[in-house]
């Protein structure tokens, strides 16, 4: 009868999940935990069971959904590096006992305390008030999980907000070190208004705002990704750890340099996805015309903070070239700076 | 769905669920109730012989007179989902 | 000097707000999704999340607790597991996943949706710990079952249900569209964080991880409670949400919110949690039943804390009362009866012995729910296997989806709520789904439950195969069959008046 489930031929036994089942070898972890998770992706009209009036339900479709930047199967995308949650914090929790070693070490050395005389002053420009700009980008980071195409694009974005976070908790700590040895410069109290009025900032400023509403969700992976967080790292991390070896502020050093470690994972899941939807003229076009777009913004940005920084002179011009050099290998070659 | 058949909701009395069904416009409410009692009396619901199925619209009172056991889907002018209550009573 | 201690500097981390000067504040945190309530960003700096944690201490902890809970090795031994269990539990544990793998990691949006729109910055914060969070619990939850579809492929349904038209799918994701997926970030604070994790997740997980120790599935219970630890401190940011609501004036779209989720997120809890521990868990192995848990973990202590935040408990309180004590049977007997049409095998769960505790649990259940049993159970007995299926479609709650029932026998509660709106028909399970109905139809009337998908032409011709088909029953795995094959009606051939 037909109400009564059909028994007469079994379903054979599976190796691995269905979805993965034509793949010739066996799935790894990564591909087993991270693939296919998404629901919303299917019905490009209706993301989700609620109406298309409903806000949210319009925000999607406009602004992933119907997002030029397309892709004819986003699932398949892979993060070359193959993180998983677990294997994440397992990697996390061992550079973390090395920031605490770093720490630990320079505070038994009194650090803090035996600087060359003007260079707290400069960390209180140029340092501290970094964790707006470093929250900033983790910000826009949950942008790009939020409205992720798929499954494993939307790890690669977890992983890397929480990474800025990461970095927002030791700078926040480092404040309040400075703070304690030297009281008197404004440590953990004036960031903000460093922030938002000292014109080596501004440039970043804008970047990161603009990056932030920009809600397209193509267009906000190409600022984001390939603009403004390849200038914050290659400026407010990299030169400014130049600048800090330079004073012989070995600890922010080295943090930058610990920190440029998540920036270079960061770039190998973004070269990834570029490749990814390197599939069609338009794609390639769209990105490169977002580049233009934003390149200025973020050109701006590496020169108002970079002219500031003191001790070295070929900073903007240093940051600048890494970023086209990121770009460059991207495939995407800029007009000669200058 | 063939074009004169309607899709009701039975209330059918001591089942735990709401069913639905397809009755055709032609079909009178013995008919109606015949067709809602085949999947449910002996599997979920104890049947009872000696009683027959009386049908009504329900209502939130429950005190909606039955239909005439001849009346059709269509003289009784039941539209889509429409719930009905499907009960035993004396013969 | 050493380390400082977390309290000297993480406020400073959580101190991340500034002026927009490229962009309006409203551009940057649009009503739709940071505030349609118009509070203040002043007053939403307020937030104070209870549960303070570091990027340090979190990687730290949580690493640990995967070292405990999930690797290659407990994986196995789960799969070992699999080989000895009772194929009621095996059944438990193939709806859970398949609820629950793709559910928590569609989590990880809307807590994204916290990280970049709350205008609170330790909100902010939080939601980013709350999808790391939820990316931890989809795929640990989708690595166990992984090991078991070489046994079963049933165990396929943990990655595949979500992606599935299948009835429960339909209901479950309806759920979740609703209160996480499309909504604000404080209104998605009250109705996740609050009414889901904080009101009910409590009781699943404290629950089922005690009930599955008993069985000896250490591997699940650990894991459970593993994922309970992590919830127990995101759901902390529903609380302080709500405090700011109340003092600005919002007291009543607060309560909206929770009086919507709470009985949303119930009518599929229920299911998830009443039936495995009312029915599936082996009699001997009952920590308590599902109305002792709700009672303990929900009606006195979630009743308090939401006494606590400045809430009224919700208006629908005695219509709950009694729901505690009849959803999740009328659906046991529903998915038994239809067992065809999910992706486990369930288990009737009403021999002589276990109808006994059933009345004893639950006053009446005999001279209710034992009336349709008794049909059934005379079906077995008697080898009309034929009769003891379901073979036609019930009516389903147009905002639930599940199926509309409640108490069977002489009460004949069962009955739809129905609206005319817009010239179309819906039909709900309760006042309360109707409710919840009213309160938005441009957010709810669109949708076609799988009822409406057998009159739009969406399953077509909607004969009984094609449904089942439609939802991956005989596509995905088999659908399910009865997960004892009536071994349990033995003993009603020895105590032939229990039946009565």
């Amino acid at each position: 009868m037909s109400y009564l489930p059909d028994t007469s031929k079994p379903m054979e036994p599976l190796k691995t999940w269905s979805h993965l089942a034509g793949d010739r070898r066996r799935p790894t972890e990564y591909e087993v935990v991270s693939t296919n998770l998404l629901w919303s992706t299917k019905d490009p009209k209706a993301p989700w069971a609620m109406g298309p009036g409903t806000p949210l339900t319009k925000w999607f479709v406009k602004y992933r959904n119907e997002s030029p930047l397309v892709h004819d199967d986003w699932d398949a995308f892979r993060d070359p590096d193959k993180l998983v949650y677990r294997t994440y914090t397992m990697m996390q929790d061992g550079q973390e006992n090395y920031i605490d070693g770093l720490l630990d070490e320079h505070s038994k050395n009194d650090h803090d305390a035996t600087m060359p005389e003007a260079w707290p002053r400069e960390l209180a420009r140029f340092y501290t008030p970094s964790r707006y700009l470093i929250h900033a980008v983790q910000m826009a980071s949950a942008y790009l999980v939020q409205l992720a195409r798929s499954s494993t694009i939307e790890n690669c974005c977890m992983f890397q907000a929480a990474d800025q976070y990461r970095w927002v908790c030791r700078i926040a700590y480092r404040t309040s070190e400075l703070a304690k040895a030297h009281p008197d410069l404004g440590f953990g109290e004036k960031e903000r208004q460093i922030w938002e009025d000292d014109p080596a900032w501004d440039g970043f400023r804008e970047l990161v705002e603009r990056t932030l509403v920009t809600y397209d969700w193509g267009e906000h992976f190409a600022a984001l990704q390939l603009v403004a967080k390849p200038c914050v790292d290659e400026a407010a991390i990299r030169q400014l750890g130049r600048a800090a070896k330079n004073q012989g502020d070995t600890l922010l050093g080295m943090l930058s340099d610990a920190q440029l470690i998540d920036s270079e994972r960061s770039r190998r899941w973004t070269k990834a996805l570029v490749e990814f939807v390197d599939q069609n003229d338009r794609n390639r076009a769209l990105l490169k015309e977002w580049i233009e777009k934003w390149t200025p913004l973020g050109d701006r940005a590496i020169d108002a903070y970079c002219a500031a920084l003191p001790g070295i002179e070929d900073a903007a011009d240093q940051a600048k070239a890494a970023v086209r050099r990121f770009r460059a290998d991207l495939g995407f070659r800029q007009p000669q700076l200058g | 769905m063939a074009v004169n058949s309607t899709p009701i909701l039975c209330r059918f009395q001591y089942d735990c669920h709401i069913r639905l069904f397809d009755v055709d416009q032609a079909d009178d409410m013995d008919a109606v109730a015949a067709k809602c009692a085949a999947h449910i009396v002996g599997r979920q619901v104890a049947s009872q012989p000696d009683k027959i199925l009386r049908v009504r619209r329900t209502t939130d009172d429950d005190n909606a007179p039955p239909f005439p056991r001849d009346m059709t889907v269509e003289a009784a002018e039941l539209t889509r989902f429409e719930q009905l209550d499907v009960y035993f009573d004396v013969a | 000097m050493a380390l400082l201690e977390r309290s000297e500097w993480y406020d400073l981390a959580r101190t991340t707000n500034w002026t927009p000067k490229y962009a309006t504040e409203d551009e940057l945190y649009p009503a739709d999704m940071s505030d349609p309530y118009g509070i203040s960003t002043e007053e939403w700096e307020t937030f104070d999340e209870p549960y303070k944690v570091t990027f340090r201490e979190y990687v730290a902890v949580q690493r640990e607790k995967d070292t405990g809970a999930y690797s290659v090795k407990t994986a196995l031994q789960h799969s070992d597991y699999y080989d000895v269990a009772d194929p009621a539990y095996l059944s438990m544990l193939k709806m859970h996943y398949g609820a629950i793998a793709l559910s928590e990691y569609a989590a990880c949006q809307p807590d994204a949706r916290t990280a970049r729109f709350s205008k609170a910055p330790g909100m902010r914060n939080m939601g980013l710990f709350a999808f790391l969070d939820e990316m931890r619990h989809g795929q640990i939850q989708l690595w166990f079952p992984h090991a078991l579809v070489r046994k079963d492929r049933q165990f396929d349904w943990a990655h595949e249900a979500q992606h599935s038209n299948n009835w429960a799918v339909l209901s479950g994701r309806h759920l979740m569209d609703d209160v996480m997926m499309t909504r604000d970030v404080p209104t998605c604070a009250i109705m996740l964080s609050f009414a889901f994790e904080t009101g009910l997740t409590n009781v699943q997980l404290v629950g089922l991880s005690e009930d599955a120790a008993k069985v000896g599935d250490h591997t699940f219970s650990n894991l459970i409670t593993s994922i309970q630890s992590d919830e127990a401190r995101h759901a902390q940011i529903g609380t302080p949400v709500i405090e700011i609501m109340v003092r600005n004036g919002k007291k009543a779209e607060a309560q909206q919110a929770l009086d919507i989720a709470f009985w949303r997120v119930w009518r599929v809890f229920a299911i998830l949690t009443g039936v495995p521990m009312d029915y599936q868990f082996p009699l001997e192995k009952r920590a308590m039943s599902f109305k002792e848990y709700m009672h303990e973990f929900v009606i006195t202590q979630f009743q308090r804390q939401i006494l606590d935040v400045g809430l009224d408990r919700p208006w629908y309180w005695d219509h709950f009362l009694d729901d505690v004590e009849n959803h999740h049977h009328c659906q046991q007997c529903g998915i038994w009866s239809w067992r065809q049409t999910v992706w486990w095998n369930p288990t009737a769960g009403v021999g002589p012995r276990e109808r006994e505790w059933l009345e004893e649990k639950y006053p009446g259940w005999n001279a209710s729910f034992g009336t349709y049993w008794d049909v059934v159970i005379d079906n077995i007995l008697n080898g009309r296997d034929e009769l003891a299926w379901g073979d036609s479609m019930t009516a389903v709650c147009n905002m639930c989806q599940i199926p509309i029932s409640h108490r069977p026998g002489p009460e004949w509660r069962a009955r739809a709520h129905q609206l005319d709106y817009e010239g179309r028909r819906y039909s709900f399970c309760t006042p309360v789904c109707k409710w919840i109905f009213g309160t938005d139809p441009v957010r709810y009337k669109d949708h076609h439950s799988i009822v409406d998908r057998m009159y739009s032409g969406e399953i077509e011709p909607p004969t009984f195969d094609n449904i089942l088909k439609y939802m991956g029953c005989g596509e995905v795995s088999e659908g399910g069959r009865d997960a004892h094959d009536y071994a349990w009606i033995e003993a009603y051939r020895t105590q032939p008046q229990a039946a009565e």
